[in-house]
């Protein structure tokens, strides 16, 4: 009789696998087992012996509980940014670890009350197609209307949609291809972003967090097939970036901030506004503000200025932090209404995977990821100590 | 095409209505914010690429050529003609932007009140800026088969030794020979608030930038 582990869901197998960024292929030889194996495990045709099942917990990073519970989560629509020139496995670690900041946001509802979601019904029609750039513009302006921002700039990008109940996160996402992510649960209208956290300034990320945003205005409605035609989906995004540019930068009151179609002149509008200067070139351009040429004339010019790598300002502007789903963690283990191992086990996550989703600093939840820094004492200046003990000896590394 | 008739002098009253004529509060307020930008801008450029004592010299001319980019993009901005073109003997260009009857280049002088260099090829371009002495002498505007086109020389400083801020942002219309300014158009006190709050963001971000360097 074969030993197996009892209970294990082999569909976690997979979430964990691809969370991870692994292959079937890949992830067999530190298991040592074979591929077809995984494949197997993943099916819920066999489960992992014991000693294969330590292995999957060592290599993955994932507590045991991980592999012998399936949450309820509900499922939706994923928006994805980046699709083109993104890898599917990168987009399989984006999809699981979004997954996993609805587990969460799920165990700290179980214990708080977290904002409404807050999003303003339009009548939009559930054709791509059939949406225009002049629908766009008008549901921009009310959503800000329904929000109550007025015109003017947006200070807190992220803050803002925290407020209106959408759970964001941001993460690296172990993939240069991908910016963003979304999803629209229908059911309990529910929604959960993915920001990356690693390229991007602040001004492009805070573009990222409205275009996600225009998905969960515009797109709510669309099936899983509109995201797969590939043409469609070049719309959808396109619509996406419109409602971005069009919700953070008002036609009528960023238009008469444009006093000069000059990269300094932008470089002004951007401590204002705290969007990239490509955006607003793009913004203009679809505002129709300067022709053609001058516009052509402005991405030359920003490129032989090195700045579509890092614009000025860049490092002068703030960063966003969400921070809801990190208050409401420090909530729940400051009032002792659940210890850390309580939280993680309730959620299935390792403790890094919480602190790093739910921008929690290192250490909060794992304490061996706490950092220890002790001050030495300094040193005069042109003190050198003496120079104590035997010589060195060098040894070689062994050739391969 | 018509000719003009003038029957009297051009009062500064009536150059204030040509220049207002031409160039809208917005445009006003555009040319501003665009000439302060260069003073504010450039000093950190310089910084940035070049080390002293060369930078020192280096800064009017990188702010003259950033104030013509801003001009420039003004002008694109608001739809008006833009045109570079060399000086009579070729040594260097310069900037002029078109609008109404009004050609505007711009210069920076010494002090509010200096007067404008009369260069040969500024005297050609102000040979419609008529004031009564010429008028007096026979000079005959209406005699002109062409359109008046004024000149007029959007004209800054430094503010006292600070070289990143403007003392002063004004239009002038000067006459013929250089002698005086028949109007003069003080954008500082047209919009205070702009330029206030222009300055207030480029503070803040000095002293950001002076706190990271502390």
């Amino acid at each position: 009789m074969k030993i197996g582990t009892i209970g294990f869901v082999g569909e976690r197998l997979r979430e964990g696998r691809e969370a991870r960024g692994f292959t079937a292929a890949a992830l067999a030889v530190p298991l040592q087992v074979t591929p077809a194996a995984i494949t197997q495990y993943e099916k819920g045709i066999q489960s992992p012996r014991p000693d294969v099942m330590d292995r999957i917990i060592a290599t993955l990073q994932l507590p045991a509980v991980f592999f012998l519970r399936k949450p309820e989560r509900e499922s939706g629509v994923v928006f994805w940014r980046s699709l083109a020139n993104s890898t599917k496995l990168a987009q399989m670690v984006g999809e699981c670890r979004l997954g996993w900041v609805q587990d969460i946001t799920t165990t700290l509802e179980e214990h708080l009350e977290l904002p409404p979601i807050n999003l303003p019904e339009f009548n939009i029609p559930r054709d791509p197609l059939a949406i225009g750039d002049e629908l766009i513009e008008r549901l921009a302006a009310e959503t800000r209307k329904f929000w109550g921002l007025g015109d003017g700039p947006i200070e807190n990008v992220t803050g803002l949609l925290e407020r209106n109940g959408i759970v964001l996160a941001r993460d690296d996402l172990r993939a240069p291809a991908l910016d963003a992510l979304s999803k629209w649960c229908p059911e309990n209208h529910s929604a959960f972003c993915l920001v990356s956290s690693g390229k991007e300034s602040t001004a492009r990320s805070r573009l990222s967090v409205l275009h996600e945003l225009g998905h969960l205005v515009l797109h709510r409605g669309l099936d899983r097939w509109h995201l797969e035609n590939k043409k469609l989906h070049q719309l959808i995004e396109a619509q996406a970036f419109r409602f971005g540019g069009a919700f953070a930068l008002p036609a009528e009151s960023f238009a008469s901030d444009v006093y000069s179609l000059s990269l300094d002149a932008f470089v002004n509008l951007k401590y204002k506004w705290k969007f990239a200067i490509g955006m607003m070139l793009k913004r203009c351009e679809s505002l129709g503000i300067g022709k053609e040429e001058t516009h052509e004339r402005l991405w030359r010019s920003l490129s032989s200025r090195g700045w579509r790598l890092s614009e000025p300002l860049d490092d002068e502007i703030p960063s966003e932090h969400p921070t809801l789903l990190a208050d409401g963690i420090r909530f729940i283990l400051d009032q002792k209404v659940l210890t850390a191992e309580q939280f993680c086990y309730t959620c299935a996550l390792a403790p890094r995977d919480v602190e790093e989703l739910a921008d929690l600093g290192p250490g909060t939840i794992d304490p061996t990821l706490r950092t220890n820094v002790a001050m030495l004492p300094t040193q005069e200046p042109g003190a050198v100590p003496p120079i104590t003990g035997k010589r060195a000896t060098l040894f070689s590394f062994p050739s391969r | 095409m018509e000719a003009i008739k003038l029957s009297m002098t051009i009062s500064s009253e009536e150059y204030r209505q040509k220049l207002t004529a031409a160039f809208s509060p917005e445009i006003l307020k555009a040319l501003l914010l665009a000439v302060a930008d260069a003073y504010r801008t450039t000093p950190e450029h310089c910084k940035r690429h070049f080390d002293l004592p060369d930078r020192h010299d280096l800064i009017g001319h990188i702010r003259r050529a950033r104030i013509h980019e801003g001009i420039r993009g003004v002008a694109e901005r608001f739809s008006l003609k833009a045109e570079d073109g060399p000086n009579l003997n070729g040594s260097s260009r310069f900037l002029s932007i078109f609008s109404g009857e009004i050609r505007m280049i711009c210069c920076k002088i010494s002090t509010k009140r200096s007067m404008l260099r009369p260069a040969k090829i500024r005297k050609v371009l102000a040979k419609d800026n008529y004031d009564a002495q010429h008028l007096l002498f026979g000079e005959d505007p209406a005699r002109t088969e062409e359109a008046l086109q004024h000149l007029a020389v959007l004209v800054h400083a430094p503010k006292g030794r600070s070289r990143d801020q403007a003392g002063f942002i004004d239009i002038v219309i000067p006459n013929r020979p250089f002698t005086q300014y028949m109007k003069r158009l003080e954008l500082f006190s047209m919009f205070p608030a702009e330029i206030a709050e222009h300055q207030e963001l480029f503070k803040r971000r000095k002293r950001r930038i002076d706190a990271e360097g502390a």
